[in-house]
């Protein structure tokens, strides 16, 4: 963060495309903690009730079209949190309308094809392109980085996400306007259930963990189970790393949102905030050579990281994410979800 | 009693007065070293009232026990630790779907040898129906399986410089999630055992109470028992050598 940059500037201009519960809860609550650096000039949402009430407090325009929202030249940055299907389609659209920069959602596509297309219109018009995964840019991630370069010959990783409705915590970070309705009982096909869910939950860790997955490993997925009552057990090994991915949703109790990684050199441990509430940022303790380190819990959290790499880059402090690595992040998040599906198909295999 | 290892000499200088001296010879001892059940019927037959394995016992054959179970107390990394009796209360009450076991292995050990001591835990626990080990290698675990009440079950673990040996079990459900961690076997740290629901988080008292001075006390109970006192030591052995066979 290069605070003293951050005073000598005009807020950037904010276009949403998407009024939903996570531009609501997640980023107009984030944005509201930064008036000196951002502020909202425009709503796109195919409500337009619901566009229209949540550019009011900003007093921004809104509309129901997004090429009204991608023509107007008071948007600088287009952040794109509409349901996963659009999101390539609309980062391209973004990119070629010549904004300054594009927030969008993971996944940033759902296939590997769609994810280049992406990049390349970020390439070709130069657009910083910034993916909303919020664990990336937590605080007490980021500052474990040095320690956690010191974990050789990582054997395990663990990712369990179990956590209450998403609406208790969207509650606990704004008061929701049109909340879009669960659809009710699972899906019927669970090859769609597992790729969803990894797609939408368990991205959030999967950048984190590719981290210790040497470049170009192939990923075998030995096992899927879909849980009955909501969530999925996969394994997995991506190159010589065993992945544990487990989420379990909706319960009744405490969330608990862990990632751990074991090596014969240490061990990492993370706990994450729930998504949507902003509780401050993670905590990481990094065991090595007989000691541990323990960074965080921070005030800042992933939410705010995520706009501030956004201005640092805009503003010459910083370097957006290079665009292969994003590619490759989705890549590997799309053979997970794809190999868990493939596996699901060949055993049909729900657990009670 | 036969020479004792050190960690089983604690355990007895440590129960003074259940260990008087007329029960000293009446209770054997018998390393869990390779051959241990062999050892041990032959110590049966000297006419010992019961006997302890110690040194958390190899897994092989236990044949030659066979109609001795009564007599024997395998005194494993936890299953006789005092929380196993709440805990298995608590987790054989509940419906969850799933019950998650981990185990942190101190680099250097042998990991399946600590996988095994929680699968015996598991085995009070919840009990253990099937498993099927997906990938195992010196410093990694993984497995999935059953409970006998069909519960699917996931089983992981893992060696790092950092730990004692530790097992976590979580069972995660609509209603309430139930945790218990039992940390480094050799010490009396006490277990922690909770119940998460929507209305509260309770910690559940555990005691500082190492699972040998429990198999101990067990071990001195048969003796001077007069009846044959159950033992599901050997019985749960024998269940996880099934799941969990040398290769």
């Amino acid at each position: 963060m290069k605070a003293s940059s951050r005073t000598t500037h005009t807020p950037i201009r904010i276009g949403f495309v998407g009024a939903g519960p996570v531009t609501q809860a997640i980023h107009v609550p984030t944005l509201r903690r930064m008036p000196e650096l951002f502020v909202v000039t425009h709503v796109f949402d195919v409500n337009a009730d619901l566009a229209a009430q949540v550019a009011e407090p900003w007093r921004a325009r809104w509309s129901t079209s997004i090429d009204d929202l991608l023509a107007d030249p008071a948007v600088d940055v287009v952040a794109i949190c509409s349901p996963h299907a659009f999101h390539a389609e609309q980062a391209i659209a973004a990119c070629r309308a010549g904004k300054r920069a594009v927030l969008v959602e993971k996944p940033f596509a759902t296939t590997v094809d769609q994810a280049r297309q992406v990049a390349v219109a970020a390439a070709e018009t130069n657009t910083p392109l910034f993916v909303g995964a919020m664990h990336q840019y937590d605080p007490g991630w980021v500052r474990s980085k040095e320690a956690r370069s010191r974990l050789r010959g990582v054997s395990l990783i663990r990712s369990s996400i179990v956590l209450p409705p998403n609406p208790v915590f969207e509650d606990y970070a704004t008061e929701v306007a049109n909340r879009p309705q669960t659809p009710a009982g699972p899906s019927a096909d669970p090859t769609e259930v597992i790729r969803d869910a990894l797609l939408g939950l368990a991205i959030h860790d999967l950048p984190l963990i590719r981290e210790f997955v040497p470049a170009g490993s192939a990923v075998n997925v030995l096992s899927a189970q879909v849980l009955q009552t909501g969530g999925y057990l996969v394994t997995l090994t991506a190159g010589p790393v065993l992945v544990h991915l487990h989420a379990q949703l909706p319960v009744a109790g405490g969330p608990s949102w862990t990632l751990a990684v074991d090596a014969p050199s240490g061990r990492l441990r993370t706990t994450f905030t729930p998504s949507y509430v902003h509780a401050g940022s993670a905590s990481t303790q990094v065991f090595t050579g007989g000691s541990s380190r323990l960074f965080g819990p921070y005030a800042p959290n992933g939410y705010e990281g995520e706009w501030h790499a956004i201005w640092d880059a805009l503003n010459g402090d910083g370097r957006p994410p290079a665009l292969d690595d994003l590619v490759d992040d989705l890549e590997f998040a799309i053979a997970i979800a794809d190999g868990a599906a493939a596996r699901i198909a060949s055993t049909t295999a729900v657990f009670a | 009693m036969t020479k004792l290892s050190s960690q089983a000499a604690a355990a007895v200088a440590s129960l003074p007065i259940t260990y008087e001296a007329g029960l000293r010879a009446r209770v054997l001892s018998v390393s869990g070293e390779v051959g241990w059940a062999g050892r041990a019927a032959a110590a049966l037959r000297t006419q010992p009232e019961s006997i302890v394995v110690v040194e958390r016992p190899v897994r092989s054959s236990t044949d030659e026990l066979v109609g001795r179970e009564d007599r024997v107390v395998i005194d494993s990394a936890w299953a006789h630790n005092p929380t196993v009796a709440d805990a298995t209360a608590l987790l054989r009450a509940s419906t969850d779907p799933l019950v998650e076991l981990h185990v942190d292995a101190p680099e250097g050990d042998d990991l399946h040898q600590w996988v095994f001591e929680a699968l015996l835990l598991l085995d009070r626990l919840v009990g253990v129906a099937a498993l099927e080990i997906l990938d195992e290698t010196v410093d990694r675990f993984v497995a999935t399986g059953m409970t006998p009440d069909g519960r699917a079950l996931s089983v992981t673990a893992a060696r790092t410089d950092s730990f004692g040996g530790s097992a976590h079990i979580r069972s995660i459900g609509t209603s309430q999630t139930i945790t218990v961690d039992f940390f480094d076997p050799d010490t009396a740290r006490p277990p922690l055992l909770s119940v998460d629901t929507t209305d509260q988080f309770v910690v559940m008292p555990t005691a500082w109470e190492t699972a040998s001075r429990e198999a101990w006390r067990q071990a001195a109970s048969i003796a001077r028992s007069s009846a044959p006192v159950r033992q599901l030591d050997l019985s749960s052995f024998r269940n996880q050598m099934q799941h969990f066979p040398l290769h």
